[in-house]
């Protein structure tokens, strides 16, 4: 009974975001993006999140002019759905605005096709097919167990070793989307000239100049004042923590 | 008192006359001068003499001479001669000096002056002739070069102007530059003067007319005391004299006068280090800074023009032109330099525009960054930086590598209906929201147990079935032993028949066993109904049942009653064909 109660008002609550997202989108399509980003961020004050309210935020600032905001709230919408198509082609479009032009390394062949499959499915998605992948096993096993004919066992058998084969592609796939959509944090550089330093602090050498909208790895920090960052380059350096924004 | 003196000296000398006597004598102008005056020298000799050296002038300068003269005259009768090599000194410097001793030969004997004192003061005013041209032009022509600030920062620009003062009463005919200056250390530009205006001006608080013959805008390039060379001049003035010709005007002579401006001092200063921009690119003056561009909406691969346009006074073309870094994805073409300045007193003025052309290769939205320009202010001392607003540029189009080629190819004009892609995309209309910090279930230990669970349910399974079969491989053992060991009774009672007690024992002891492992019975459960409830569970009919019952009943009764052969042998085909049926089952 109680359960029931939480669960219909939960639900209750949804709805109300449903609306908001929705009256956020008819300020948004009168061109009052401003107003819209206000409700689109009481949505996100309120607890919930989704990639289409990131996608319209950045849409939002991207028609601000707000460079960077945009990159950011379309790069916290891709995390949580990597294939759209739209988020992928307006952070496209948006990306020509970065001023710096970063080589990136090749990564290895085996890397680089991981990350290309990897990006088709979120990482969940990607667990609960290995899940799935791994129950298909035991059902099959069942039935290569008991089955009588060699024909029927021999097939059965050789299914077996191909899901064997799946489950460890699906998981290594999984884990590998986890360490790098969940466990790996970028950030976006929010100011427009920033100074990479070599070490945590201002009188260090200056390394390089990045401008604003440049999307960096975070690999460390110092004092919650600094950050260490990774460039696709492979180049590292120190950044105050102040100048960034996380994804 | 004089003639008397020369009356004494002539009656000497006519007293002396007798004797061959040389007279060589030193004469000076004067014992004592100015350091600025000349002093003239003379040796004179009454005979005919030669091999004349004179002495070492030492701390001074032959400014003339020698010059010699014969005087030969006859007074009375009487002869007198002179000869004088005469020198005109400058001294070098002051103090006290001495003119060494001159030598000669007079008829084959040298004779010898004595050596004077000569004292030389400091300078003294020359008495001078207010009559002479030369003294009047000096007096009257100043050409003076003025510096707009003798203390500017680098960069900072100053100006000399070049004026030739001029007396009212005296007149210029003709000016040649002798020494153009040149300026060192300085970039300079010379600004025209297209008409010499003369102008009244005041010269040492005297009225005077003064000319603007040069100006020239200077913009110091190193820090310190910077000499500007002088500017000379060979100028023909017209002097007035004090002569009057037959109509009582005054008759001006003319004088050609070499007149100098005198070289002055600029002390640069250096621009102060403190709060000096990164940036700063040596700008200095008063600058404007922005940024244009002519479209701010276009399709892919039409160009468009960014204008980075400084505006303001101060040192154009000596600092760096603000540049501009610009997205990757645009073309960037060398800019294009429009430079519309004009150079003044006060300095360059007017705007210099950098014209970039850009062409997007791509669609999207671009943005021409904040640029920042810095320069030095000299009149406020410190340094200023204006940023230029950011500008964002869209672009509409498709990515290149499309089928515009093949269009272009084709040449005709149809409405062809393309699928746009790559245009922004608008907002999303539907979602689902999820919490935001919801728990994740993939990598949660719940994830692995799952994961793990389908391996560990095979690996039960497989043992269980194991197990299973051990046990039953153990029972089918268990019933083949009985089977041989009741085979071997059956066979053992077959040659008993006859031997009552034995043969009996013998199928009852068969039957048991067989039974036993058959039916899976314990001893303790082994009673004729548990075993008539598991025959019949086993499909055995009734008859067989009674058959087995009355086998187990003559082997009791066997014990006490007198059993023929026949009724035994009975019995053992009985217990055969029984236990050969259940075999069957």
């Amino acid at each position: 009974m109680f359960s029931n109660n939480l669960l219909s008002e939960e639900n209750l609550n949804f709805s109300v975001f449903d609306d908001k997202f929705t009256k956020a989108n008819n300020l948004y399509n009168d061109s009052k993006y401003e107003k819209s980003i206000e409700v689109y961020f009481e949505i996100l004050d309120s607890g919930v999140h989704s990639s289409e309210l990131y996608y319209n935020l950045g849409n939002s600032f991207y028609k601000l002019n707000d460079i960077p905001n945009s990159i950011l709230f379309y790069e916290k919408s891709l995390k949580l759905n990597p294939t759209d198509k739209d988020i992928i082609n307006n952070l496209k479009m948006v990306n020509n605005a970065i001023i710096d032009d970063i080589t990136k390394i090749p990564e290895p062949f085996f890397d680089n096709q991981l990350n290309k499959i990897s990006n088709n499915l979120s990482y969940s998605n990607w667990g609960l097919i290995s899940l799935i992948i791994s129950f298909l096993f035991l059902l099959l096993f069942i039935f290569y167990f008991f089955s009588k004919e060699p024909i029927v066992k021999r097939t059965s058998f050789t299914l077996l070793l191909v899901l064997l084969f799946l489950i460890g592609i699906t998981t290594k796939i999984s884990l590998h989307a986890y360490e790098k959509n969940h466990l790996e944090k970028y950030a976006i550089i929010f100011s427009s000239k920033i100074e990479i330093k070599s070490e945590p602090n201002q009188r260090s050498e200056n390394l390089l100049i990045l401008h604003m909208g440049t999307k960096v790895k975070i690999i460390d920090s110092f004092n919650d004042e600094w950050v260490k960052i990774k460039l696709v380059n492979g180049q590292e350096g120190w950044i105050n923590n102040n100048e960034i924004k996380i994804i | 008192m004089f003639k008397g003196k020369l009356l004494h000296i002539i009656i000497l000398l006519i007293g002396f006359s007798g004797f061959s006597q040389v007279d060589f004598t030193t004469k000076l102008s004067k014992n004592q001068l100015g350091l600025n005056e000349r002093i003239k020298v003379e040796f004179s000799v009454d005979k005919d003499g030669d091999n004349f050296t004179p002495p070492k002038f030492e701390n001074f300068r032959i400014v003339g001479g020698p010059s010699q003269s014969i005087r030969n005259s006859w007074i009375n009768g009487k002869r007198s001669y002179s000869k004088t090599y005469s020198y005109f000194l400058s001294p070098i410097e002051k103090g006290t000096f001495e003119i060494g001793q001159a030598s000669i030969e007079v008829d084959g004997e040298i004779y010898k002056t004595l050596p004077v004192q000569v004292t030389v003061t400091s300078s003294v005013d020359k008495p001078t002739n207010p009559n002479d041209p030369n003294y009047l032009a000096d007096k009257k022509i100043h050409l003076v070069a003025e510096l707009s600030n003798n203390k500017p920062f680098l960069n900072e620009a100053i100006s000399v102007t070049y004026k030739l003062y001029v007396s009212p009463d005296t007149g210029v005919d003709n000016w040649r530059e002798l020494e153009a200056p040149r300026y060192a250390n300085f970039w300079s530009n010379n600004i025209d003067i297209k008409s010499l205006n003369v102008q009244n001006g005041t010269y040492k608080g005297e009225p005077y007319r003064y000319v603007v013959l040069r100006r020239t805008l200077l913009y110091p390039q190193k820090t310190g005391e910077l000499k500007i060379e002088p500017l000379t001049l060979d100028i023909s003035v017209q002097v007035p004299s004090n002569r009057r010709d037959f109509f009582g005007n005054l008759i001006s002579s003319s004088v050609n006068k070499t007149v100098s401006s005198g070289s002055s001092i600029v002390d640069v200063k250096p621009l102060p280090a403190n709060n000096k921009p990164k940036d700063f690119n040596g700008a200095v003056g008063k600058f404007n800074f922005e940024i244009k561009s002519d479209k701010k909406e276009l399709l892919v691969d039409e160009a468009f023009q960014l204008s980075l346009i400084v505006s303001g006074k101060g040192n154009f073309n000596l600092f760096d032109d603000p540049k501009i870094s610009l997205p990757t994805s645009l073309e960037v073409y060398e800019p294009e330099k429009i430079s519309n300045v004009s150079v003044r007193t006060s300095g360059i003025k007017g705007k210099v525009n950098n014209k970039y052309t850009v062409v997007p290769n791509n669609p999207g939205k671009y943005t021409i960054p904040q640029i920042k320009f810095s320069f030095f202010d000299p009149e406020l001392e410190e340094y200023k930086t204006i940023y230029s607003d950011p500008i964002f540029i869209d672009i509409d189009g498709v990515y290149k590598n499309s089928v515009d080629s093949e269009n272009n190819s084709n040449q005709i004009k149809t409405n062809k209906i393309q699928l746009s892609k790559n245009q922004f995309s608008s907002f999303k209309t539907k979602t689902k929201f999820s919490k935001l910090n919801d728990s994740i279930f993939f990598n949660s230990v719940f994830y692995w147990i799952l994961f793990i669970a389908p391996f560990a349910l095979c690996f039960i399974i497989v043992i269980i079935t194991k197990i299973i079969r051990n046990y039953n491989s153990k029972k089918i053992d268990e019933l083949k032993l009985a089977r041989t060991l009741t085979n071997k009774l059956l066979a053992d009672s077959k040659t008993l028949i006859g031997n009552k007690e034995e043969f009996y024992e013998s199928i009852d002891k068969a039957l048991t066993t067989y039974l036993k492992s058959k039916l899976n019975v314990k001893n303790s459960e082994f009673k004729n109904e548990v075993i008539s409830i598991k025959l019949k569970q086993m499909n055995v009919d009734e008859k067989s049942i009674d058959l087995l019952f009355e086998v187990f009943k003559n082997c009791q009764l066997a014990r006490y009653t007198p059993l023929d052969i026949d009724a035994m042998s009975d019995d053992y085909e009985k217990a055969k064909r029984f236990i050969e049926l259940l075999e069957k089952n």
